[in-house]
């Protein structure tokens, strides 16, 4: 079965532990404040039906996984951040919620902390692995192969990626989880990732991962019309993207970039992470911030490309995301969108769901590797001559 | 959504649906594209009447309008009776307060409600139950012109309005003028094209309450009634198919396919449209059990679908699984629904070393790379062409309909610009449909590639793909080994 699972944001929440990461007890108010910088900064949206919830309220926690669950979704990606002595996820208030058809998976932030990057003796890493690991034991977890599954956000800068990914499973065996189902947010496996211990790989978000040209290309003129106050200096500063070449861009020739399972999106414009530019804009047809007709293929298409590319048990796609505000991206009922989103999400995969049950009549066994590779070898020798 | 309210000893309960995505939960109705809005009425009303077992009436909503039941107890309250229609202020109908006889015992003429004209509905309603029907007009609402396409998957424009209201002055036509019209049998209109040609004689196989008896098809595909084994009995239509270049629209086409059938036709058959009303992209179901919900089947849950069943029937090939022969047809037509020719060249390069021949249908120009192209415009050599190869391989268009469909044969199906899903679907060892998944499709793009620009299209499996289904295909079905 293809599970979707979505990246969510724990940080909606006024627990001990979250205000130790965030510093702020008032969550919301960066959405609040936000203000788009110029006219062609989509507005950030805000939510209408789960309102500004407090995930500290278990209640309010228990309705937002019902309202994913009731859309489909198999569980919620939550990040793991270091707040200074020890590692947070607030994935705590959403545990009650979970279940056997609803787990939690992680993303650790690695990005954030200089630890991983430079050298340490064993004891110490080992220390710091352990914590990591004590972190990850909330809730019920996602299991991939069997495993708890963790996203390494920034894969290229762990110093020793193959000895910190063998840590990394040592500590989890200690703090007794069932193992780690390792996976590297990069699009290819240029870097060896897989032969470093990663298990799989990630699609990395709509800002790292560009992944066809932008419909802007400013060029001297324009930067001279932005200094002289001619043209609004988002056209020189900020990237635009048509939505739907850029989720199709994505989905060509994944076999070429190795194990790399899918990351979808509804919309992205994280103007907001930009205040002096530089932001990521993803456009739909008819200047939108958001198509669902598009959106729901891209969903459909990614669960069935998974299904049909990967094992058993490791074919997930990832929904980006569940409670973005700041980027836009969210799934949640919105006061400018309703629940357009959300259907669309649940439509989609309910299409998707249904389609791959049809695929299920085909016999056991397919092609052994040898004749694949054999198949390769000769189109491109027939390629050649042709 | 869909909606109706069970009024059962003057208590009133509520009924909400959805047009389903794929789950088929019990509160939701099979999408189905070939329907008209009166085929989810008649659901709607099998629905209620399953759920409250002594409703004495049912009102149902237009199945054109988004509404709710809460909405209709709203307009019922200013005191409707049975039988009878609320309509906007220009008549278009909002709902219909039906007594439970007419879903019980005459249930299909259900079918021939325009749904766009409550004056239309009020005198067949009353031909039907003979006695007078009520007629309210709302004052707080008026629907205005109905779009071309709308957020709910119709699209039934003002045009096509006019071929369901054709049609249902028809029957009441009809029924005043025919003493015995209760004897005349219901026929499918779905003149065309070849490929629904197939998926409805299929469908028409596969029922388990048929509502028609008869299915209007244009003469020209003679040959392919003929073998189809369809349970609807033809009514040929003496023109050529609608052209796919847009040069005659649907209506036109219909005005003048009701001249060409004549009166002793159309005044001796209850006609139903049933050329497409809804999208067919929005829909994850194929198109033979769109069709089989057309003709009746309620298919209400996903375990019914045709497509997640054993496949009715198979063959294969007689021949020695030695040496492996395949047949192609990679030409759509178009070049956006070709197989690229790139990797025409390379599938047949590869095969051919393989020691595997290659048949292409009208393709003389892939024979320098192995191939031996065949013509098979009709059905006769068409059929002798497939018995004479181990596996067919077809893009979405008649020959894999027919060839996977009719004769049960073991068929790769090649998707590009189209959906597997409602034209290919259901997998077992005799078919498999290949596409890349992109999030493009189906774009139904007729000209160029609206995303890349290209004349051919990038959802196309690539010929390593293509050709791993061929040796699985072959050694599954043959227990073929590769040299």
């Amino acid at each position: 079965m293809v599970r979707v699972l979505a990246f969510f944001d724990t940080r909606y929440q006024s627990s001990a532990d979250m205000l130790s990461l965030t510093g702020t007890a008032d969550p919301w108010a960066r959405l609040r404040e936000a203000r788009p910088a110029s006219r062609q900064h989509f507005a950030l949206n805000q939510p209408s039906t789960l309102g500004m919830y407090d995930l500290a309220d278990p209640q309010a926690a228990a309705r937002v996984v019902a309202m994913a669950r009731g859309a489909g979704i198999d569980g919620f990606v939550v990040d793991c951040r270091w707040a200074g002595g020890t590692y947070v996820t607030g994935a705590q208030v959403l545990a009650p919620a979970t279940g056997e058809s609803f787990g939690l998976a992680f993303q650790w932030r690695n990005g954030d902390e200089n630890f991983w990057r430079e050298p340490a003796d064993r004891e110490t890493r080992a220390g710091r692995a352990a914590a990591l690991m004590a972190a990850l034991k909330a809730g019920q977890p996602t299991a991939v192969a069997g495993r708890t599954l963790l996203i390494v956000d920034r894969p290229k800068e762990l110093a020793e990626p193959a000895e910190t990914l063998a840590l990394l499973r040592s500590a989890a065996a200690g703090a007794g989880l069932p193992g780690l189902y390792l996976v590297a947010n990069r699009a290819e496996d240029k870097g060896r990732f897989l032969s470093a211990g990663f298990d799989a790989l990630i699609d990395p978000g709509p800002a790292e991962w560009h992944s066809c040209g932008p419909s802007n290309r400013p060029t001297g003129l324009d930067f001279l019309e932005v200094m002289a106050g001619l043209k609004d200096s988002v056209e020189y500063l900020d990237k635009f993207f048509p939505y739907l070449l850029f989720a199709v861009s994505r989905m060509i020739n994944r076999e070429q970039r190795g194990k790399v399972l899918p990351r979808v999106f509804p919309a992205f414009h994280d103007w907001a992470f930009h205040p002096e530019g530089g932001a990521t804009h993803l456009v739909a047809p008819g200047n939108k911030a958001v198509d669902t007709y598009w959106y729901g293929l891209f969903v459909e298409n990614a669960m069935l490309h998974t299904h049909e590319h990967f094992t058993a048990g490791e074919q997930i796609v990832f929904l980006d995301s569940w409670n973005g505000w700041l980027e836009g991206s969210q799934v949640e009922p919105s006061l400018l969108d309703g629940d357009l989103v959300y259907n669309a999400t649940r439509d989609a995969i309910d299409r998707g769901r249904y389609v791959i049950r049809t695929r299920e009549g085909l016999p056991e066994g397919g092609l052994a590797a040898e004749m694949r590779e054999r198949i390769r070898l000769l189109c491109d020798a027939a390629r050649s001559i042709s | 959504m869909l909606t109706g309210i069970a009024l059962t000893a003057g208590r009133a309960d509520g009924f909400d649906f959805a047009i389903s995505k794929g789950g088929l939960a019990p509160n939701e109705i099979f999408d189905s594209a070939t329907s008209p809005p009166a085929r989810y009425l008649l659901e709607v009303g099998r629905r209620i009447l399953k759920a409250a077992p002594s409703a004495d009436v049912l009102v149902v909503a237009n199945p054109l309008l988004p509404l709710r039941a809460q909405q209709l107890a709203g307009w019922l309250n200013d005191g409707v009776t049975c039988p009878g229609i609320v309509s906007d202020e220009k008549d278009f109908p909002l709902l219909y307060v039906l007594p439970r006889r007419l879903f019980e015992e005459m249930e299909r003429y259900l079918l021939l409600l325009s749904t766009v004209d409550a004056g239309i509905d009020a005198r067949l309603l009353e031909g039907l139950l003979g006695q007078q029907v009520t007629c309210r007009r709302s004052s707080n609402i008026r629907i205005g012109s109905y779009p071309l396409s709308n957020a709910s998957g119709w699209f039934q424009g003002a045009e096509r309005q006019k071929i369901l209201k054709v049609l249902a002055a028809n029957a009441i036509n009809i029924i005043g003028k025919k003493p015995h019209w209760r004897r005349l049998p219901f026929a499918v209109y779905h003149p065309y094209h070849a490929g629904s040609i197939v998926f409805f004689a299929a469908a028409s196989r596969d029922m388990t309450t048929p509502l028609f008896e008869r299915h209007i098809v244009c003469s020209t595909y003679r040959d392919i009634m003929a073998v189809a084994d369809s349970r609807l009995e033809p009514l040929w239509l003496k023109l050529t198919w609608l052209p796919r270049d847009g040069s005659v629209g649907e209506p036109q086409y219909f005005a003048h396919a009701l001249d060409r059938l004549g009166d002793d036709v159309v005044q001796d058959n209850f006609i139903v449209f049933m050329r497409y009303s809804r999208s067919t992209g929005t829909s994850p179901f194929h198109l033979i059990d769109h069709d089989r919900f057309s003709l009746g089947d309620s298919i209400d849950s996903v375990a019914k679908t045709r497509q997640v069943q054993p496949p009715l029937h198979k063959q294969a090939c007689k021949l020695p699984a030695t040496p492996l022969k395949v047949l192609f047809h990679v030409t759509g037509g178009l070049p956006i629904k070709n197989y690229p020719v790139q990797y025409c060249k390379e599938v047949i390069r590869t095969l051919s070393v393989l020691g595997i021949a290659v048949t292409v249908i009208g393709r003389p120009d892939l024979v320098p790379f192995g191939a031996c192209s065949i013509d098979a415009d009709e059905t006769e050599p068409l059929m002798a062409a497939v018995e004479a190869h181990h596996i067919f391989i077809g893009l979405d268009s008649f020959p894999h309909h027919f060839v996977r469909n009719v004769m049960g044969w073991p068929t790769i199906g090649l998707f590009g610009t189209t959906t597997a899903a409602n034209f290919g679907g259901g997998w077992h060892d005799h078919y498999r449909s290949l596409s890349e998944g992109l999030p493009c499709h189906p774009c139904g793009s007729e000209t160029d590639c609206p995303v890349f620009g290209h004349a051919e299209c990038l959802n196309y499996v690539k010929p390593p793909q293509l050709l791993a289904a061929i040796f699985e295909m072959a050694s599954q079905v043959y227990g073929y080994q590769a040299g």
